[in-house]
């Protein structure tokens, strides 16, 4: 039977989703700063408009239980479910006001691409947009990235609840064993790394003669959106536009670093590098990875274009890491894609992108992890076969330290894959259904659930709303891994129907109970 | 029913005479026409690009004399067709009119990159373009918020995909003209406009005020 919301949930609910949207508002604090120093009134008006709607939302909110008690599992995954959507209404308010925009439909999509990490832009005349606007769009990439709970638990926020929050989110595990000490270590580490990337990058940009107050913001964006492994950039030419290898290498490398489980951050730290060599996903990402990129090698080698060896090595292999990190980083120009790169390159970012990196990591996707899971289980499988009847087969596999292969992460791991691909495979069907051609709609389905993000052009400005409302859902749904959502939508529907029918329900589960005991 | 012959019945002289009537009077047409002027059917694909032949004779002829012969055409585009129509355009010279957006970024030999973006509203495409420093010196204005760039016409090769530069799209300018110096378009201050948002924040504190007493008291 499924359990649906009380009124006392409902208030419990409410009351600290309020609080997740009075931690987002410090968020604004940023672009407020930003308009503040560069003079840019007019976005000033907006965000200042803005964060007043967040503290009233919050502070609203908040009042439908004055002293709530502590969280239910149930009541988490609502609360971090329905905390990603509202946020990206909230968001998407400044955004909506500054004309780059169509309509408030567009900013919501970039809101959402925003906070889920996906990085797949629809604004409009990106290169006249403002340092606030851009500055709101890359922390929206920080928050997200870092996860919205992570952020209010790292400020000791939630109190005894803040486990069950933190599982919502899509993160696998706790790194120590304080979930508090855990958020605290993975914002620590993602700072580290953004601020180290923002110095180089930020160097290199001023050798390229770009000014000092560009450089600095720009690298501040770039790095944020790469080891979030998101994808906004504050530039229409993407990563192209800085003309730079040395640009492109510090990415790839903070890419990476962004794609790896925190959990392997905290061994290395810890000086246990064998670790992070031994841990099963590590190895499985390098055998995956090496296979692409000897594929695409081949694929690309016999294109029309793209086929000497400086150009693959550079844009290759650019776009490989940029899709296999889920980043979305573009180094070839979205009609290059399609005109100038082969069929079985183009698919092989796809499919890059569908499978996505480590898990417990800011990278989106299936995760190397499960597809690891489901080989072990095949191993298993086999070995149960050949083994005699009172054997009993364990299968073990490394992550800081042996681990046993259990039922439930083999069930968790099924359920997940499924999901992602019946995804995959409806967003496609939904893309041909509005005239695109096949290969792009199946690209650009696996690039939104993903949140992988790269584009091939049916993520335009302009793009019909049908499919701009399910991509929409698609980055909301992979970001959250569907359990969360799909348990809050569910809650959501039983709550909402009417008792009578529930009731109806019941008595006729219990009857067939009945039948089937005599 | 049995077939009927040719011409229905007709004898064969008159049918003869009738052709060569036909044959003068064709000719008497196409004379006639030569003497008024009737212009000749346009060659080239309806709605295909505009090849921007010679302009002048002499000094001005815009024949580029690195191309190869068949392939010396100027092609009068947009930054937006020469993506559309790659393939069409690639290593062929081309003008294009556009925006000049973002930094000047150094290149290699002293010249320098920019990004030229399409000036129609609804379609913002860019290139990369590379000019010398002296093309660079023209432009007085990169275009981003509150800065209206300056409108640069360019004429050099597009590639593509370049093979001197990794597989980038872009084009390598022969010449290039400013077309308008753009302008610088602060936002100028109104404390009205931001009346609605300290309005929504005191609205928002007095609110995070309340809450905070309401819970110090059930304390």
């Amino acid at each position: 039977m499924w359990q649906r919301l009380s009124f006392y949930d409902v208030r419990i609910i409410g009351h600290y989703l309020g609080v997740l949207i009075l931690v987002s508002a410090i968020g604004l604090l940023a672009p407020i700063a930003t308009a503040i120093i560069f003079g840019e009134w007019q976005p000033l008006g907006r965000y200042l408009l803005a964060a007043g709607i967040f503290l009233i939302a919050g502070s609203a909110l908040r009042f439908l239980s004055i002293s709530p008690g502590r969280l239910s599992r149930q009541q988490a995954m609502a609360v971090t479910g329905l905390a990603w959507l509202a946020l990206a209404f909230f968001a998407a308010i400044p955004l909506a006001g500054s004309g780059h925009y169509s309509n408030y439909l567009d900013a919501l999509f970039e809101a959402v691409s925003g906070f889920t990490t996906t990085g797949a832009s629809i604004v409009r005349d990106l290169d006249h947009l403002s340092y606030a606007d851009n500055m709101w769009r890359f922390m929206m990439h920080l928050m997200g990235g870092l996860g919205l709970v992570v952020i209010a638990l790292s400020f000791g926020l939630f109190g005894k609840g803040g486990a069950s929050l933190f599982n919502s989110e899509a993160h696998s595990e706790h790194i120590v064993p304080n979930v508090v000490q855990t958020t605290q270590f993975i914002a620590k580490i993602t700072l580290t790394f953004i601020g180290i990337s923002t110095v180089i990058v930020g160097l290199v940009c001023l050798g390229l003669g770009i000014d000092p107050a560009r450089s600095l913001l720009q690298s501040l964006w770039l790095s944020i959106s790469a080891f979030m492994t998101a994808g906004f950039v504050p530039m229409s030419q993407n990563v192209m536009y800085y003309h730079s290898a040395v640009i492109e290498a510090v990415l790839v490398i903070i890419m990476l670093l962004g794609c790896i489980n925190f959990t392997l951050h905290a061994e290395i730290m810890k000086g246990r590098i064998r670790d992070f060599f031994d841990d099963m996903e590590v190895r499985y990402a390098a055998l995956w990875l090496g296979v692409i990129v000897i594929v695409l090698t081949a694929s690309l080698a016999g294109s029309r274009i793209f086929s000497d060896l400086p150009t693959i090595e550079r844009r290759g292999l650019f776009m490989v890491f940029a899709a296999f990190s889920t980043t979305g980083f573009q180094n070839i120009a979205s009609p290059q894609l399609t005109d100038a790169l082969s069929s079985g390159a183009f698919l092989i970012l796809a499919l890059l992108m569908a499978v996505g990196a480590c898990s417990g990591s800011t990278a989106g996707g299936i995760k190397i992890r499960r597809f690891g899971i489901l080989v072990k289980n095949i191993v298993s499988t086999l070995k149960e076969a050949l083994s005699p009847d009172s054997a009993r087969v364990v299968t073990m596999y490394n992550h800081a330290g042996k681990r046993v292969v259990t039922p439930g992460l083999i069930r968790e791991a099924t359920t997940v894959l499924l999901l992602y691909g019946v995804t995959y495979i409806v967003g496609a069907f939904i893309g041909i259904a509005h005239g695109y051609d096949a290969s792009q709609a199946i690209f650009e389905s696996v690039a939104m659930a993903s949140n992988g993000g790269i584009t091939s052009g049916i993520v335009v400005p302009g793009m019909p709303a049908s499919l701009e409302l399910f991509y929409l859902f698609e980055m909301w749904a992979g970001r959250l891994e569907f359990v969360t959502l799909l348990a809050l939508l569910i809650q959501l529907v039983v709550s909402l129907t009417p008792s009578r029918f529930l009731g109806w329900i019941h008595a006729h589960n219990e009857a067939r109970e009945k039948r089937a005991r005599r | 029913m049995g077939a009927v012959g040719g011409n229905g019945g007709i004898s064969p002289r008159i049918a003869a005479l009738g052709r060569r009537a036909g044959a003068i009077a064709l000719a008497a047409a196409l004379g006639l026409a030569c003497i008024i002027g009737i212009p000749a059917p346009a060659s080239g694909v309806p709605g295909g690009p505009q090849q921007a032949f010679a302009e002048s004779i002499g000094d001005e002829n815009l024949v580029d004399p690195t191309q190869r012969a068949d392939n010396s055409f100027i092609y009068d585009t947009t930054v937006a067709s020469l993506f559309s129509q790659a393939s069409l355009y690639n290593d062929r010279t081309v003008q294009v009119v556009g925006e000049v957006i973002g930094d000047c970024i150094r290149a290699e030999d002293g010249k320098s990159w920019i990004t030229l973006t399409e000036t129609n509203a609804d379609d913002k495409s860019s290139i990369s373009v590379l000019l010398s420093a002296d093309q660079a010196g023209q432009i007085s204005h990169y275009g981003r918020y509150g800065v209206e760039g300056t409108t640069l016409q360019v004429r050099g090769t597009y590639h593509q995909a370049c093979d001197e530069h990794d597989g980038l799209p872009d084009i390598h300018v022969t010449t290039s003209s400013v077309q308008a110096t753009g302008a610088d378009q602060p936002d100028t201050f109104h404390a009205a406009d931001l009346v609605p948002g300290m309005i929504a924040l005191i609205i928002g504190f007095a609110l995070m005020g309340a809450f905070y007493f309401a819970r110090e008291r059930t304390r």
